[in-house]
């Protein structure tokens, strides 16, 4: 074969019950939040929420028990990551730090960042942002200019971070910074584990295209962290942060973004018993049939301890090419008289979340470089 | 998951099919590929078969597919498979399922059986012909496979009935082709990479051109979703009497995404070749031309993607669509 492969996973009985056990308290826990905010997908914040979802033991899941995990694997994992997801459940307040700053920390933290932060984490209690890009360092970013200084007694940060998702909530944020010089291109870079109630730090918000606010501009005005704010190798940042977007490229959420429009839209149809031209629903179904496969295989590799780097790319260009294409499909196969006000606010927040699916976490021409690469194409 | 029965077959199918790719039936090919038991491998070893898994079964099938190599080889494995299932010996020689009043029977006139299907109240019947020459009207598809019209009349009284649903043999021969068309888009994979790497432009290979590069990778993307398509619908096929429904739809998705793929990678694989690529000399057609027939075969992605709509309409109302597509999930064996 010369293309990647894709090892096909089974699920097991007691998957299968997990998955039940998730979708039975989401339908409970959300019978009242309508279709419109279950549209906000991974964006929607609910701190209690994830209070919850901790408790019941679906945060942290693969983190060790030693700090608050449950030491499942990435499958199991994956699994409740679904179900949150195709019910449109408000899951950001967690969401970074339970897909990404965890098992960074669980890798390349101090023995106490672990012990300190991890159960919290998995708490669904403390909440993180991701400070790599800048505003003139976006897809190349080892061009940022954020800088970590050693001093004495620790580092003083300078800088300022952008598209911080949830930095106006984040209890920390990892900031990928540079803490010296070196010859090489991706040399002289760390990552440090900013407290986000630090003097110093102004978290200013950023309207999207639909006056939404999530994302931030974070300014670091000589901030003072202590020397145990390193987070991992110094000058290790660059390895550091791209093992950390391998995590953060692999999931379902790299597909499931507009999932909710997919039930509105069917829920519309039947309503309607429209009879129109429906082969691009069936179209759409098959692509989400395979990429769900795909997804789960990637999980799969990741829970025998792989890196499967290549993999993840293909499953997120593949699924940011499937979400976007959910709001043109649903475009194509519902009459007009057939939508409600309803499907309407669920059309339009996914229809104007779209561009981004394609630029978060790695645009698109970025994901195919790495592909290329993968191929032995570069 | 034991592999060791996969990479065996996988080895012996590719010391078979390497470089004989062509368009006509090879009557010496198919002497060996008999000799290897590839046409058994669905049957339990008390029916004269291998007992293997489908996976195993369905893998000489993707390899040959990936070679070009044209032969019923596919078609005979259902063929013998349905024969079982309806208590009936497998056939001698190459074979095939069609579908009475059907126009294109693979391979028509080189088969030495050919299993008729026909829908009737008592189930569906089964007659086993053993046609002529005079019996076929010859056809090809665009690759120059034989897709023969059968004038023969079934008789009466059928040789046997199927216990199946006929919405499920139709699907087995849709993942046949969604199979075939994963085995292919990867070989066009491999001749676009090399290809690309060898051919210089502008003082460079193609390869080191970013807008080339990303092209192959979208083909690569989709040749794997192809593949993926293909492994979760033969995976179901292990089941495919017992849990009848999420069989069909996921031999329908499967279907659906392999044709999409199809296109895409025969597009780009023609576009990164240049003219090269268009001549008849050089074999990249014999892939291409296979994987614009086979997407169209055995149900069009467009009917197949009608059948997954009905279904997702079809849904009880209030009923949503996740949990029946969770329902069709490949479950472990017990
Ligand atoms: C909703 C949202 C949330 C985000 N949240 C966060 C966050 O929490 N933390 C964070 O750090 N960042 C976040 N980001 C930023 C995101 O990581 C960047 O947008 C992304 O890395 C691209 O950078 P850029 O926007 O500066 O675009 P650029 O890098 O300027 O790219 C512009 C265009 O040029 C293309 N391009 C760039 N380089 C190449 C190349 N070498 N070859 C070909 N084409 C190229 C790009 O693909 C793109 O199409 C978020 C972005 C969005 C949209």
């Amino acid at each position: 074969m010369t293309l990647p492969t894709f090892p096909l996973e089974t699920t097991s009985t007691a998957q299968v019950a997990l998955r039940a056990e998730v979708r039975a308290f989401l339908s409970d826990a959300l019978v009242d939040l309508p279709a419109r905010e279950r549209a906000r997908s991974w964006v929607g914040f609910d701190a209690d929420f994830s209070a919850e979802l901790g408790k019941r033991g679906w945060l942290g899941m693969t983190l060790p028990k030693a700090y608050g995990g449950h030491g499942r694997d990435a499958v199991d994992r994956h699994i409740v990551v679904e179900e949150l997801l195709a019910a449109g459940a408000p899951v950001a307040a967690h969401w970074i730090a339970d897909r990404q700053s965890a098992p960074l920390i669980l890798r390349h933290g101090t023995e106490d960042q672990r012990r300190t932060i991890l159960p919290r984490i998995a708490a669904g209690t403390c909440f993180f942002g991701i400070g790599m890009s800048e505003a003139s360092s976006g897809s190349d970013l080892a061009s940022v200019r954020t800088k970590a200084e050693r001093t004495a007694d620790g580092f003083v940060l300078n800088g300022t971070k952008l598209w911080t998702t949830y930095g106006h909530k984040a209890h920390y944020m990892i900031v990928f910074c540079r803490t010296g010089k070196s010859e090489d291109r991706h040399g002289g870079f760390s990552q440090v584990l900013v407290d986000m109630s630090l003097p110093g730090i102004t978290v200013s918000p950023v309207l999207d295209i639909a006056g939404e606010h999530h994302f931030n501009e974070v300014s670091f005005d000589n901030v003072v962290l202590p020397p145990d704010a390193l987070l991992g190798e110094e000058g290790g940042g660059w390895a550091q942060v791209m093992s950390e977007l391998a995590f953060e490229r692999s999931g379902p959420d790299r597909f499931l973004s507009s999932y909710v429009l997919v039930e509105d839209l069917l829920r519309c149809l039947k309503r309607a018993s429209a009879g129109g031209e429906t082969t691009d629903l069936g179209r759409m179904i098959a692509r989400l049939m395979v990429l769900r496969q795909m997804s789960l295989s990637v999980a799969g590799r990741l829970a025998r301890g792989e890196q499967p780097v290549l993999a993840a790319a293909i499953v997120k260009d593949l699924g940011a090419l499937f979400e976007q294409d959910v709001p043109e499909i649903a475009r194509r196969v519902l009459r007009d008289d057939a939508a409600d006000a309803e499907y309407a606010a669920v059309f339009q927040r996914i229809l104007l979340a779209a561009p981004s699916f394609s630029l978060r976490g790695g645009t698109r021409e970025i994901l195919r470089g790495i592909i290329a690469r993968g191929l032995g194409l570069r | 998951m034991d592999d060791s029965t996969y990479s065996m077959v996988i080895e012996s199918a590719e010391k078979l099919f390497s470089d004989r790719g062509g368009k006509d039936f090879d009557p010496a090919l198919w002497a060996a590929v008999e000799e290897a038991g590839f046409p058994l491998a669905l049957l339990s070893e008390d029916r004269g078969g291998y007992g293997f898994c489908a996976r195993e079964a369905f893998a000489p099938v993707r390899v040959a597919a990936a070679h070009g190599v044209a032969l019923p080889l596919g078609e005979t494995l259902v063929a013998n498979w349905a024969l079982g299932e309806a208590g009936l010996d497998p056939a001698e020689g190459p074979a095939a399922l069609a579908w009475e009043g059907k126009a294109a029977v693979p391979y028509g006139r080189f088969l030495k059986t050919v299993v008729l299907l026909r829908e009737t109240e008592a189930g569906l019947a089964v007659f086993v012909l053993h046609p002529r020459g005079d019996d076929w009207r010859t056809a090809r598809n665009y690759a120059g496979e034989a897709r023969d019209v059968l004038t023969l009349a079934a008789p009466a009284q059928p040789d046997a009935h199927i216990a199946c649903a006929p919405v499920v043999l139709r699907a087995t021969l849709a993942m046949l082709r969604a199979v075939q068309i994963a085995g292919a888009t990867d070989a066009v994979a491999a001749m676009c990479m090399s290809y690309c790497n060898e051919r210089e432009q502008f003082g460079r290979p193609l390869s080191r051109l970013q807008a080339i590069q990303h092209q192959l990778a979208v083909l690569a993307t989709q040749g794997c979703a192809a593949t993926v398509a293909a492994d979760m619908a033969v995976a179901a096929f292990d089941t495919a009497l017992a849990q009848a429904d999420p069989f069909v739809l996921t031999a329908a998705a499967a279907k659906v995404r392999a044709a999409e793929a199809a296109t895409t990678v025969s597009s780009i694989a023609h576009q990164v070749h240049g003219a090269i690529g268009f001549s008849e000399e050089y074999p990249l057609h014999r892939l291409t031309c296979r994987l614009w027939s086979w997407r169209d075969e055995d149900g069009s992605e467009a009917q197949w993607a009608r059948h997954l709509a009905d279904w997702a309409e079809s849904l009880q109302s209030g009923g949503q669509l996740w949990p029946a597509l969770t329902a069709c999930d490949l479950r472990e064996a017990t």
